[in-house]
C-alpha cells in the first residue's frame, strides 16, 4: 500500500474487476438456469387430472384438526385415503406421472398424521407440501408472479420471491402477545418458532416462511 | 509506548493459516447457531456471554506480546462464533435489514483502516510489533467478520440459492482474488483482507451444507457433530505448529 494516488485507484479499480468478474459469470449462470426453466415449466405437463379441489378441502381439514386434535386429524384423513384410492382408476391414466407425485406426497402426509409419535412441525410440512401440488399440479414451484399463501397467510410477495424470513418472524413475534392459548398449542407454538428460526438462521427463507405461516395461523382460529 | 520488541504478535499468511482460519468461522456458524437454538439461552443472552467469554480470550492474546499460535487461533474462533450471534441478533431480535448491516459494516472497516494508516503510515500485517498496531488488527479483524457474515446473508438471500450455490460463489470470488495476487499483481494486503472478508460466507455455507439435517439439502451431520470435529481438526494443526514452528508452548 506504499505509492502514489494511481497505483493505489490501480489496485482498488484491479480488486473490484476480480471481485465482479466471478458475480457476474455467477449472475449470468443463475438467469440462463432461471430462464430455462420457466421453459421447462412450459412443455405441456399432460392431461390435466381435472377437479382437484375436493382432496385439497379435505387436506386443509386435516391440517386445521391437526393443530388441535390429531384423534380427529387421523379420522380426516382417512377419508382423503379412501376418496384418493377410489379416484385412482380414473386418474391414474389421466397422467400418471402427475397422480405418481401426488400418490407420493399423500403417502407422505398419512405417515406423518399416523406416525406412532407424530410431530407437529412435520405433520404440517407434510400437508403444506400436498395442498401446494394439488392447487398446482406438475409444477416443481409455484410459478413466478403469482402470490404464494400458506393457511391464508402470504409468504411470498406477489412476484412469488419468498418473503424475507426474518420480517415474518418480526410479525409473528409482534402478534404473540396478548394471545390466549392453550398449553398444547404453546408447545407447539414454540416448536413452530424454534424452527422457523433455525431455517431462518440457515438462510432457508420457503420452509421459515411455511414454518411462521403456521405459527401465524395458530394465532387466529 | 512499547519497547518495539522484535516478535511480530500474529502469524504469517500461509495456506494453513487460510485452512486454520476456513475451519475457524464454519466452526463459528455452527457453533452459533447450536448455542443459540439448542441452549435455550435466547439470541441475547448468548450473544452477552460469549462476548464476554471473547473480551477475556482477547486480553489473553494482547498479554502474550507476540504470536502464540493457541491464544491467537482461540481469538480467532470466538470472534467467529461471536461475529455470527451479533449480525444474527441484530436481523433477528432487531429486526435491522441486512443491507442497513452491510452498508454500517463496511464504513466501520473503512473507518478503521483510514485511522490504521494515518496513525501508522502501513496497514502492514507483517509488522504488527506494538499494542496500538495490534488493536488495529484485531479491531479489523473483527468487521472482516460481521461484513462477511452480513454480505454473505444478503447475497445468498438476494440470490435465494441453497448453501452450495452460495459457497460455489464465494469460493469463485476467493479464486478469482488469488488469480489475481499470483498473475496480475494484486497488493497482497489488499488481497489479504479482501480474502478474509470473503472466507467469512464460504465456511458459513460449508457449516451449513454439512450441519443441516439432509431434507433441508445438508449432509445432516448436525451442528454438534460439525463444530466438535473442525474444533478438533482445528486444536490438533495448532498444536502441531505450536511446537513445529519452535516457539514456546506456554509463556
Amino acid at each position: 500500500m506504499t505509492g502514489g494516488i494511481g497505483k493505489h485507484m490501480r489496485q482498488l479499480l484491479l480488486a473490484i474487476v476480480l471481485i465482479l468478474v466471478p458475480v457476474g459469470l455467477f449472475w449470468a449462470a443463475e438467469h440462463w438456469l432461471q430462464s430455462s426453466s420457466p421453459d421447462r415449466a412450459a412443455v405441456d405437463p399432460g392431461p390435466s387430472l381435472g377437479d382437484l379441489t375436493p382432496f385439497q378441502s379435505i387436506a386443509a381439514d386435516v391440517q386445521t384438526l391437526a393443530r388441535t386434535d390429531l384423534a380427529a386429524a387421523k379420522t380426516r384423513i382417512g377419508d382423503l385415503e379412501t376418496a384418493w384410492d377410489e379416484a385412482e382408476p380414473t386418474l391414474q391414466p389421466l397422467n400418471p406421472a402427475q397422480w405418481g407425485v401426488l400418490d407420493a406426497l399423500i403417502d407422505d402426509s398419512l405417515a406423518s398424521v399416523r406416525a406412532a409419535a407424530p410431530k407437529a412441525s412435520v405433520v404440517q410440512m407434510a400437508l403444506f407440501a400436498l395442498q401446494d401440488e394439488l392447487a398446482y399440479p406438475g409444477t416443481a414451484a409455484p410459478p413466478l408472479g403469482t402470490l404464494v399463501t400458506v393457511q391464508g397467510i402470504a409468504v411470498t410477495d406477489g412476484a412469488g420471491h419468498p418473503l424475507p424470513c426474518e420480517s415474518m418472524i418480526q410479525s409473528l413475534r409482534s402478534a404473540l402477545p396478548g394471545v390466549a392459548l392453550s398449553d398444547s398449542d404453546k408447545a407447539k407454538l414454540a416448536d413452530l418458532q424454534a424452527k422457523a428460526l433455525e431455517r431462518c438462521n440457515a438462510d432457508d427463507d420457503q420452509h421459515a416462511n411455511a414454518f411462521s405461516a403456521a405459527a401465524l395461523a395458530l394465532l387466529a382460529p | 509506548m512499547d519497547t518495539l520488541p522484535p516478535f511480530n504478535r500474529v502469524p504469517t499468511v500461509t495456506l494453513a493459516f487460510w485452512l486454520i482460519k476456513l475451519m475457524a468461522v464454519t466452526m463459528g456458524e455452527t457453533a452459533a447457531d447450536y448455542l443459540a437454538v439448542n441452549m435455550g439461552l435466547g439470541l441475547t443472552a448468548t450473544s452477552l456471554i460469549m462476548s464476554a467469554v471473547l473480551a477475556l480470550s482477547i486480553t489473553l492474546q494482547f498479554a502474550q506480546r507476540r504470536y502464540r499460535p493457541w491464544s491467537y487461533w482461540l481469538a480467532v474462533v470466538l470472534i467467529s462464533v461471536v461475529g455470527t450471534l451479533i449480525t444474527d441478533n441484530l436481523v433477528d431480535t432487531f429486526g435491522v435489514p441486512l443491507i442497513t448491516t452491510t452498508i454500517a459494516f463496511t464504513v466501520l472497516l473503512a473507518v478503521t483502516f483510514a485511522l490504521w494508516f494515518a496513525a501508522e503510515g502501513t496497514l502492514s500485517i507483517h509488522s504488527i510489533f506494538t499494542t496500538r498496531r495490534e488493536g488495529f488488527y484485531w479491531l479489523a479483524i473483527l468487521f472482516t467478520f460481521a461484513l462477511g457474515t452480513a454480505a454473505g446473508d444478503l447475497v445468498s438471500e438476494y440470490f435465494g440459492l441453497g448453501y452450495t450455490a452460495t459457497g460455489l460463489l464465494f469460493a469463485m470470488i476467493i479464486a478469482s482474488l488469488a488469480l489475481g495476487y499470483l498473475a496480475f499483481g494484486l497488493d497482497a494486503i489488499l488481497g489479504f483482507w479482501l480474502a478474509y472478508i470473503f472466507t467469512r460466507p464460504l465456511g458459513a455455507s460449508l457449516g451449513d451444507l454439512l450441519s443441516q439435517p439432509t431434507e433441508f439439502g445438508g449432509f445432516g451431520l448436525g451442528t454438534i457433530t460439525t463444530s466438535a470435529v473442525f474444533l478438533g481438526i482445528i486444536a490438533a494443526i495448532v498444536l502441531y505448529m505450536s511446537r513445529g514452528a519452535g516457539a514456546p508452548i506456554r509463556g
